[in-house]
C-alpha cells in the first residue's frame, strides 16, 4: 500500500498540470459549495441573534412573519399599531420580567427611526445574550435626543452633539419632514450585527411630540406647535408598533403566548421569534434549494471533470500500467492506483477549496464584525459542512472507480504488450 | 511420476499441451505441443512478427493464462495458480525486459531498478544478501557493471538514452536474482554496436543458476546463446504466418 501511494504520488506529480486543473475545478466547485451553506448557515444565525434574547413579539393582528419582521427587522410594514393600553397590560402580567415598546414610521436618510423606552438598552439582548454597549455618549435623557447604531453614525459621518432632523415615512427623500423638531445625537452603539446597527433611537415621547400636529400622514396646516409650549402636552404615546417582551421563565412561554393576548382589549398577535423565523426559512428555503442545486451542479461538473481527466490519461499511461504488471504488480494494485489518484486530487481539492472559504471568512470577518457583527457566524464552519465535504469525497470515490476499474480491465485484457 | 519429479529440479521451464487464443476469436493462435528449458540455459527464439513470441512470453510471465495446458516454472505451473498468487510468482521469480519503454517516467533510475524489491519481498531480501548491506547498494552495484555510473541513477529516466534505459532495464529485471530472465525484443530499439554490447552485458550478467529466454527477429543475435529455437517449430496453430 505505500508503495502504490508512493507510485500514485509520483505519478499525478509528473501530471501535475493537467490533474492541477481538474484539482482548481474542483477546488472552486467545492468553495463555492461551502460558500452558500456557510453564508445560509450565517444569515439565519445573525437572524436569530437579533431575538436571542426575546421571548415574544407582541404587536396587532397580522402573519407571525410580518410582525417579526416588520418589528424587529424593520422589514415591510404593519397597517395598524396596538394601543398603548395594550402595551401597559402586557407589562403588568406577572409572568412577564420586561417590555420593550417599539414604535416605527419615521427615517433619517433611508435609516429606520425607532422610538423605544430606556428598557431597550437595559433589557435588549443579542448574540449570546449580549447587552448593548455604547461606543460613545450615553442614551436618550432629553425629549429631543437621538441614538444612533453603529452603521448610521458610520455611513452618515455623525458624531455625539451632531444634530439632525427626520423624516415622516420610511422614503429616502421624504418631502414630508419634521425640520422643525431637531434632534440631538446623545449616544452612538457599538456594532452589534443585528438591525439595531442601522437604526436611529428615539424616545417614545419624541415620536409623540413629532406628531402632535400631525394628522393622516401630514402636518395639519395652519396648526405649529412651539417647542416650548410642547411640556403643556401630554406625551404619553397612544399607540405603539409592537412589544418586545422577556419572561421570568422562558419555558412559561407557550403559556404566556396562549393567555396573554386574551386578557388584552383588542386581537393581537404574539408570536416567538424563533418559530416565526422557522417560518421565514421555510418561506426561502426554495431559494437557497435552488443556490445549493446550482453549486452542486457545479461540482458534478468538476467531478465529471476529474473522471475525464483520468480516463484520458489512461491510454497514455498504457505502458506504466504495463511495466507495472512486469514487475509484479497486480490489477487490484492498478485497481488503487487509479483509486487514490482520483481520491487524491479530490481530497486535495476539496480541502483548498475548503481552506479558500476559511480564508477568505477570516479575511473579511473584521470588516464584516465592524459593518454587521457578523464574523463569528461566517469565520466558524457549519454544522452541515462536514457532512458536505463527506459527501464531496464519496462522490470523489465514486468517480475514480470508474478509470480504476477500466485501467483493470485494459491492464488484464493486454498482457504486457499493449496494442498502441 | 517419479522420472518427471527428478527432471523438475534441472528444468526451468517445461511446457505440456498448451493452448492460447485471443478472447473473441476461434482460432488458436498459439499451440504448443512442447517446450521446455533446462536449467541455467539461455535460450534465443525467433520468429517473425505475429508468431505469438510476445505471447508465448506474457503466458510464461503469468500475464496470460492459456485455454489449455501447463506451463511449468521451475516447479510450478503458473497457468494452474489463482490470479492473486501467480501475479507474486512473477514478482518474485521472473525479471522481465521490454522492447523499449520499459522505466517508469516519474521515478528516478534507482527507484526504477528498486521497483521490483518493492512488489516481492523475496527479490529484496536476496538483493540485500547479494550486496551484504541495503536493496539500493545492489541496484548501484547492478547499474555500475551495466555502465550506468552514480551520477546517472538519480537522474530523471528522461534524460537518459534508449541505450541507457535498457540497460538500467536490464538492471531492474536482474534485481534480487530472480529465476527466469524473460526479454521480449530487448535489443531492437538500438543501433547494431549498442545491440552487441547490450547482449553481451546481459548474458554477462545473468550468469546467476537460472533461465534466460530471449525473442528477436534478428537472427543475427543468436550466436552467443546455448540455444536457438525458431516458433516456427514450436507452435503448430493453423493459423500460424511463419509456417513453412
Amino acid at each position: 500500500m505505500k508503495t502504490i501511494l508512493l507510485l500514485a504520488w509520483k505519478s499525478a506529480w509528473s501530471r501535475r498540470f493537467a490533474l492541477g486543473l481538474t484539482c482548481l475545478s474542483i477546488m472552486l466547485s467545492v468553495a463555492m459549495l461551502v460558500a452558500v451553506e456557510r453564508m445560509r448557515h450565517g444569515a439565519h444565525a445573525s437572524f436569530a441573534a437579533s431575538v436571542s434574547g426575546t421571548d415574544l413579539v407582541v404587536g396587532p393582528r397580522s402573519h407571525p412573519v410580518q410582525l417579526l419582521l416588520y418589528a424587529v427587522f424593520h422589514l415591510g410594514a404593519v397597517e395598524n399599531g396596538m394601543s398603548w393600553d395594550s402595551a401597559e397590560r402586557i407589562a403588568a402580567d406577572p409572568a412577564v420580567a420586561w417590555t420593550i415598546p417599539v414604535t416605527l414610521g419615521d427615517s433619517h436618510r433611508g435609516f429606520p427611526v425607532v422610538s423605544t423606552s430606556a428598557a431597550y438598552f437595559d433589557h435588549y439582548r443579542y448574540g449570546r445574550h449580549q447587552r448593548l454597549a455604547f461606543a460613545a455618549g450615553t442614551q436618550f435623557h432629553a425629549l429631543f435626543d437621538v441614538v444612533l447604531g453603529a452603521e448610521v453614525a458610520r455611513r452618515l459621518g455623525y458624531s455625539v452633539g451632531d444634530r439632525l432632523t427626520l423624516s415622516h415615512g420610511l422614503e429616502e427623500i421624504g418631502h414630508a419632514g419634521h425640520a422643525d423638531r431637531p434632534f440631538t445625537v446623545t449616544g452612538i452603539l457599538a456594532p452589534t450585527g443585528t438591525p439595531a446597527d442601522r437604526t436611529l433611537h428615539i424616545g417614545l415621547e419624541a415620536m409623540q411630540a413629532l406628531h402632535l400636529d400631525w394628522h393622516g400622514g401630514a402636518q395639519i396646516p395652519g396648526v405649529a406647535i412651539k417647542a416650548s409650549d410642547l411640556a403643556k402636552f401630554d406625551l404619553r404615546p397612544t399607540q405603539v408598533t409592537a412589544v418586545l417582551v422577556g419572561l421570568k421563565q422562558r419555558a412559561a412561554v407557550l403559556r404566556v403566548q396562549r393567555l396573554l393576548p386574551a386578557r388584552l382589549a383588542e386581537p393581537v398577535s404574539a408570536v416567538m421569534p424563533g418559530a416565526a423565523l422557522d417560518q421565514l426559512w421555510r418561506l426561502t428555503s426554495g431559494v437557497e434549494g435552488v443556490l445549493r442545486a446550482v453549486a452542486a451542479l457545479v461540482l458534478v461538473v468538476a467531478l465529471a471533470g476529474l473522471a475525464a481527466a483520468v480516463l484520458a490519461g489512461l491510454n497514455e499511461r498504457r505502458r506504466e500500467m504495463a511495466v507495472l504488471r512486469a514487475v509484479g504488480a497486480n490489477p487490484s494494485h492498478i485497481f488503487l492506483l487509479m483509486l487514490c489518484e482520483g481520491l487524491g486530487v479530490t481530497l486535495a481539492g476539496s480541502a483548498a477549496g475548503w481552506a479558500a472559504v476559511q480564508l477568505a471568512a477570516w479575511s473579511i470577518a473584521p470588516a464584516l464584525l465592524a459593518h454587521f457583527g457578523l464574523a463569528r457566524d461566517i469565520a466558524a464552519p457549519g454544522p452541515t459542512e462536514w457532512l458536505l465535504l463527506a459527501a464531496v469525497m464519496a462522490a470523489g470515490l465514486f468517480v475514480s472507480i470508474v478509470p480504476g476499474w477500466r485501467a483493470c480491465r485494459l491492464s488484464l485484457a493486454n498482457g504486457l504488450a499493449p496494442r498502441t | 511420476m517419479n522420472a518427471a519429479a527428478s527432471t523438475l529440479w534441472d528444468t526451468a521451464v517445461a511446457i505440456d499441451g498448451l493452448r492460447f487464443g485471443w478472447r473473441g476469436s476461434d482460432d488458436a493462435c498459439l499451440d504448443l505441443p512442447h517446450f521446455s528449458v533446462a536449467q541455467g540455459e539461455r535460450v534465443f527464439l525467433h520468429g517473425p512478427s505475429g508468431s505469438g513470441k510476445s505471447t508465448l512470453l506474457a503466458i510464461l510471465a503469468g500475464v496470460l493464462v492459456p485455454q489449455a495446458g501447463t506451463v511449468r516454472i521451475g516447479a510450478t505451473d503458473v497457468a494452474a495458480l489463482p490470479a492473486g498468487r501467480r501475479d507474486q510468482f512473477r514478482a518474485d521469480h521472473i525479471g522481465f525486459l521490454f522492447q523499449q519503454f520499459n522505466l517508469l517516467p516519474y521515478l528516478s533510475v534507482l527507484e526504477n531498478v528498486l521497483l521490483p524489491c518493492r512488489f516481492s519481498l523475496r527479490r529484496r531480501m536476496r538483493a540485500e544478501a547479494a550486496s551484504g548491506a541495503s536493496a539500493r547498494d545492489e541496484a548501484q552495484r547492478l547499474l555500475a557493471r551495466l555502465g550506468i555510473g552514480p551520477e546517472l541513477s538519480v537522474r530523471p529516466t528522461a534524460q537518459l538514452s534508449v541505450g541507457q534505459q535498457q540497460r538500467v532495464a536490464a538492471a531492474r529485471a536482474l534485481i534480487g536474482r530472480p529465476d527466469m530472465l524473460i526479454a521480449d525484443e530487448p535489443t531492437s530499439a538500438l543501433d547494431a554496436a549498442s545491440q552487441r554490447d547490450f547482449l553481451d552485458l546481459l548474458l554477462a550478467e545473468s550468469t546467476f543458476p537460472g533461465a534466460l529466454v530471449m525473442v528477436s527477429h534478428d537472427l543475427r543475435l543468436a550466436a552467443p546463446f546455448d540455444r536457438s529455437v525458431a516458433m516456427a517449430d514450436l507452435n503448430v496453430a493453423r493459423r500460424h504466418i511463419g509456417a513453412p
